[in-house]
């Protein structure tokens, strides 16, 4: 029988103080484990989350007057007319290489248009992707369904070939209601829906779909603008921007400010706070481990008497203590690390409000195991080196 | 000598003993008091912030003249009727209750002027507020920059972290922005591109000659295809004087109700039109809601970890008292007095562990975090902290005591007597 | 008061560890009548403490009756038995079992902490009792501040502030020296002269010597009933050899 064997044999023996001892570092390493990979995802989920909502990239046809040139060469004249966008553009954004990183791209057209010798801006649009690029489109009117009544979903309405979607401010200069009947630039169309007061610029548009409103201004396949929508999570958008100008050069793609501003600063701002969360529940972890470590070996004082008075060393006493925190760390930690990835996959859903794949952080694993077992072994030395220097008889006599 | 007596006399001889528990109960009591003021400043910071970023009100004329542009395309004022906003109105803004609550005010006058065969867009805009409602419009680097001797007042550490303009803006709004004199102008970056001028240029509008003093970056909005004037000189242009097309408003909405808010301006201004900016306030809610379900969840799951371990703690150092627990069980105490003895223990412990660890917490928020981070935290939660740790530390310490009393107390006596 | 204190009708107590089963008490009849003293002797196994802990209430049973005072003990629920150990009884236990952290006077007025008595005629009843075995000098230490035969002097105060009919000790002088031992003995006779019902388990044979009745038990069944000063007068050498032979 040797010290190990002792320290082993009480630690059996005493199952249930090792499991105390475990128990606390699995919990303490759990959360942590937790916070870690939730924040992360949490980071990814509120970017994908503002980069859904709304255009963060825009194209729209060179300049006239500017030179075409990218990266110092000319690029060729081709047959097509640069200063304008097509259709054709649509299938070049899908060739840049982080084509993956594009959500919706929302093409559209837009002219002036006379409405009862008013001029009013149209817009032809593709209603599906328009609609589902910008939720907070709403209608406040809707084509056969009663006054009063609540208008469906816009991203799931079948916009009619001469149907129109009216912006409010448009309504209410040209005087329309849903279901009106109005003339645009000679050809008849119907007032599908009227939107809701948005408090932009998009107020004062005509909607249409972008077939229709092409063959209307006699401009087939024409695009006067591409509102794209990207995850930027994996790819800035700058990075972005700078892809599609390559593949697009008659184009010219700005990656709205706006957008990329609030990303940033959302970002910053929630990285800073889980920084912050991050570290009180590392500190909090590490207390609690060591309080309950302190507790269970001030609890056995006696038993360390006996040690000392049948003549074991101070280093004896210290190595038996010790090696029960280390086990009890490894197998803390490794508990820890399991149970919090099974928090955080089960929780994670919640969080997003989506399911979300959460990936098992492998290279977690060991920064997890060094953590648990040092700060058990921190835990310990204090008062393994106190129960190593007691008074034998003192020990003997504590209850 | 009662049973409370008893209580006391064992915290009070035990001390070490009592430690343990008293300090991991302070921990977890602390822990929630600062993980909840972390987490409700977090949310009130970020939707502070989302409010920031870009207008959240616009204020037109009920009926009034409407100047529509969108994708490069501008149709000049349509004018149905001749009720508009004046800068009148800007005064009746001034007296709303929640004034406050209005982080900055951008009043402009939008009009077209024909120069040198093109129509030009005009904004009539007092800079600094448009600058502070549109903290993304960055002058050109080329161009004149944004000198910002930024006032190190209450932010301290936390300017120095920003490098960028309008960060910067956004962080302190009383930040020097230039003055755009009567004869200058700042023109939009695409623009300047299809009219081939750039800064220190100038351009004839009216009859009179505009300096440019500084070109935009695109932004990919309409700001890319307008020229800023000083508003006064827009209102002179076009012979409009006093009078504006809208007023855009960043209110911050994390202390009030939008609708609450835009009731406030109708009333204020009667013949305007208030609108809430849709987008805007559609992302701030669902940010919010992410990061609120975020909240509910790291903080219950560190409430919820730091008191099983409080919990645990108890309870192996009640289980420790088996013997003790034999002895009173001997010599005649009925159960209930060894639970007395117990809760009445654990209440005392939980109950000062709990004003103790909301201390701490507070202490942790207040002090070590600015210091960290430089994010001041306060909480609206703190009286509400108190409550929940203080119950929460009492309810541990006796739920956890009691388990492994009320074992220990249904012991045999003889086997309680010979534990350990 | 009943003719008999204590009654034990045909007691079995077995108990279990894991698989095997070992049956301490084998059908034990044991009758003693009030103002007696009795020594029970025996090796170690053979069952003398688990009589003592049935008899306190401490310990159930598996089968017999088991009556004090009139009153079928097993009868009772687990709170009522600890309501009969308070008023019936006083405990002396093996290693004094004190309250570490309570003083002498307080862990002397434990059993008196749920009696109705204001808080003041407790701590006198308290003093008296100290008094009877005299540590009232030495009455606000704690227990690790005092020795072996003082301890055992304020469990005997403790188990007699009640004036309970009846005393139960379990090898009150095994952790004592000789000399402690005898005094400890000397202080359990007078309180059996004023009135004190006495059981009390030892190894030690000197001690019989202070009791009226002498009781040997092996294996769960009591060997030997006898008059303690016939065994101290007359046969002591006989004695000691059934005490040799048993142990």
């Amino acid at each position: 029988m040797n010290l190990y064997s002792i320290a082993f044999n009480n630690m059996w023996r005493r199952k249930s103080r090792i499991l105390f001892n475990v128990t606390v570092l699995l919990v303490s390493t759990a959360i942590t484990v937790t916070l870690f990979l939730v924040v992360d995802s949490m980071r990814l989920t509120l970017g994908d989350q503002i980069d859904e909502f709304g255009s963060n990239l825009v194209i729209v046809p060179q300049a006239e007057g500017m030179e075409i040139s990218y990266g110092g060469t000319e690029v060729a004249n081709t047959a097509i007319d640069l200063d304008q966008l097509s259709e054709a553009d649509l299938e070049k954004i899908s060739t840049i290489p982080d084509y993956r990183s594009i959500n919706i791209v929302s093409p559209k057209i837009v002219a002036a248009v006379n409405v009862n010798d008013v001029g009013i801006i149209m817009v032809g649009v593709e209603p599906r992707r328009e609609f589902m690029m910008k939720p907070w489109f709403t209608l406040s009117e809707q084509e056969g369904i009663e006054p009063g009544l609540n208008p469906g979903d816009l991203a799931l309405l079948d916009l009619p070939e001469k149907g129109l979607i009216v912006g409010s401010d448009a309504a209410r200069v040209l005087n329309l209601k849903a279901g009106d009947l109005v003339d645009v630039n000679g050809s008849t169309f119907q007032v599908a829906g009227i939107l809701n007061r948005l408090g932009s610029v998009e107020d004062g548009l005509l909607i249409g779909k972008l077939s229709t409103v092409q063959g209307l201004l006699n401009r087939p396949g024409e695009i006067s603008m591409i509102e794209i929508s990207a995850y930027c999570n994996e790819c800035p958008v700058e990075e972005l921007a700078a892809q599609l100008t390559e593949a697009l050069p008659n184009g010219r793609v700005t990656a709205l400010r706006q957008a990329a501003l609030l990303r940033e600063e959302t970002i910053d701002r929630f990285s800073l706070f889980s920084f912050l969360l991050t570290g009180v529940i590392l500190v909090v972890a590490m207390l609690l481990v060591l309080t309950s470590m302190m507790g269970s070996i001030h609890e056995r004082t006696r038993e360390i008497g006996i040690f000392r008075a049948i003549g074991f060393r101070g280093s004896h006493v210290m190595q038996i203590i010790l090696l029960e925190a280390g086990v009890a760390g490894l197998l803390g930690g490794i508990a820890g690390y399991l149970s919090g990835h099974l928090i955080a996959r089960n929780f994670g859903s919640y969080l997003s409000g989506e399911s979300i794949e959460l990936a098992w952080q492998t290279d977690l694993f060991l920064p997890v195991l060094i953590f648990s077992t040092t700060v058990a072994l921190l835990a310990a030395i204090y008062p393994a080196y106190r129960a190593s220097k007691l008074d034998p008889v003192e020990a003997l006599r504590f209850i | 000598m009662s049973l409370l007596q008893i209580a006391l006399y064992n915290l009070n001889r035990r001390k070490s003993k009592g430690f343990f528990i008293f300090t991991s109960l302070v921990l977890a009591s602390a822990a929630v008091v600062a993980i909840l003021i972390i987490i409700s400043t977090m949310q009130d910071e970020i939707s502070e912030q989302l409010a920031d970023v870009g207008a959240n009100i616009v204020i037109t004329a009920d009926r009034g003249g409407l100047t529509f542009q969108y994708g490069g395309i501008t149709i000049p004022e349509l004018v149905f009727d001749s009720v508009t906003l004046t800068e009148a109105d800007l005064d009746a803004i001034d007296t709303i209750p929640d004034r406050d609550m209005i982080i900055a005010v951008a009043p402009k006058l939008i009009g077209t002027v024909s120069s040198e065969d093109q129509t030009i867009v005009l904004m009539g805009v007092d800079l600094p507020g448009e600058l502070a409602v549109k903290p993304w419009l960055r002058f050109n680097d080329s161009g004149k920059k944004i000198d910002k001797p930024v006032e190190e007042t209450s932010y301290d550490g936390q300017v120095e972290m920003m490098e960028m303009d309008y960060e910067a803006l956004i962080l302190d709004r009383m930040v020097d922005v230039p003055v755009l004199g009567n004869d200058e102008a700042i023109i939009g970056g695409v623009m300047a591109e299809e009219l081939g001028i750039s800064e220190h240029d100038s351009l004839e509008l009216g009859g009179k000659e505009y300096n440019l003093i500084a070109v935009f970056e695109e932004t990919g909005y309409s700001e890319d295809s307008q020229l800023f004037v000083p508003l006064g000189e827009v209102q002179d242009l076009l012979d409009r004087p006093g009078e504006l097309t809208m007023i855009e408003l960043t209110a911050d909405l994390s202390k009030i109700d939008e609708s609450l808010l835009i009731a406030q301006l109708e009333n204020a201004l009667p013949h305007a039109k208030v609108t809430g900016v849709k987008q805007a306030v559609m992302r701030r809610n669902e940010l919010l809601n992410t990061i609120g379900r975020f909240g509910a969840f790291s903080g219950s799951l560190i409430v919820s970890a730091s008191f099983f371990t409080a919990l645990l703690t108890i309870f192996a150092s009640v289980k420790e008292r088996t013997r003790e627990i034999g002895i009173f069980r001997a010599i005649g105490f009925r159960a209930k007095d060894i639970l007395t003895i117990i809760i009445a223990e654990a209440l005392l412990v939980g109950f000062i562990a709990g004003i103790t660890g909301y201390h701490l917490g507070l202490a942790v928020a207040h002090k070590i975090s600015p210091a960290l981070t430089g994010i001041m935290l306060s909480g609206s939660w703190e009286i509400t902290a108190l409550l929940i740790t203080v119950v929460l530390t009492a309810i541990t310490g006796s739920l956890a005591g009691v388990l492994p009393a009320i074992k220990a107390a249904r012991l045999d006596p003889a086997e309680a007597l010979r534990f350990n | 008061m009943a003719d008999l204190l204590i009654k034990l009708e045909q007691v079995k107590k077995i108990y279990k560890t894991g698989e095997a089963e070992v049956e301490v008490l084998r059908n034990l009849s044991l009758t003693v009548p009030p103002g007696e003293a009795v020594a029970v002797m025996g090796p170690s196994g053979s069952g003398k403490s688990t009589l003592l802990s049935i008899i306190g209430g401490l310990n159930l049973p598996n089968e017999g009756k088991v009556i004090i005072d009139g009153i079928d003990l097993y009868c009772l629920n687990r709170e009522r038995r600890a309501d009969f150990r308070r008023e019936y009884l006083g405990f002396v236990f093996q290693h004094f079992q004190l309250i570490p952290y309570l003083t002498a006077v307080q862990n002397t007025m434990l059993p008196l902490t749920t009696t109705r008595y204001p808080a003041r005629k407790k701590r006198e009843m308290a003093m008296q009792a100290l008094e009877r075995v005299g540590m009232e000098r030495k009455c606000n230490r704690l227990p690790n501040q005092l020795s072996g035969g003082e301890q055992e002097r304020v469990a005997i105060a403790r188990a007699i502030v009640n004036a309970p009919p009846l005393m139960l000790a379990d090898e009150p002088t095994g952790n004592l020296d000789t000399t402690t031992a005898q005094d400890i003995m000397k202080l359990f006779s007078s309180l059996n002269k004023s009135g004190l019902t006495i059981l009390m388990v030892t190894h030690n044979p000197e001690n019989t010597k202070y009791m009226k009745r002498t009781i040997a038990m092996q294996d769960g069944v009591i060997v030997s009933d006898t008059d303690s000063l016939a065994v101290v007068a007359g046969n002591e050498i006989e004695f000691r050899e059934s005490a040799g032979e048993l142990r």
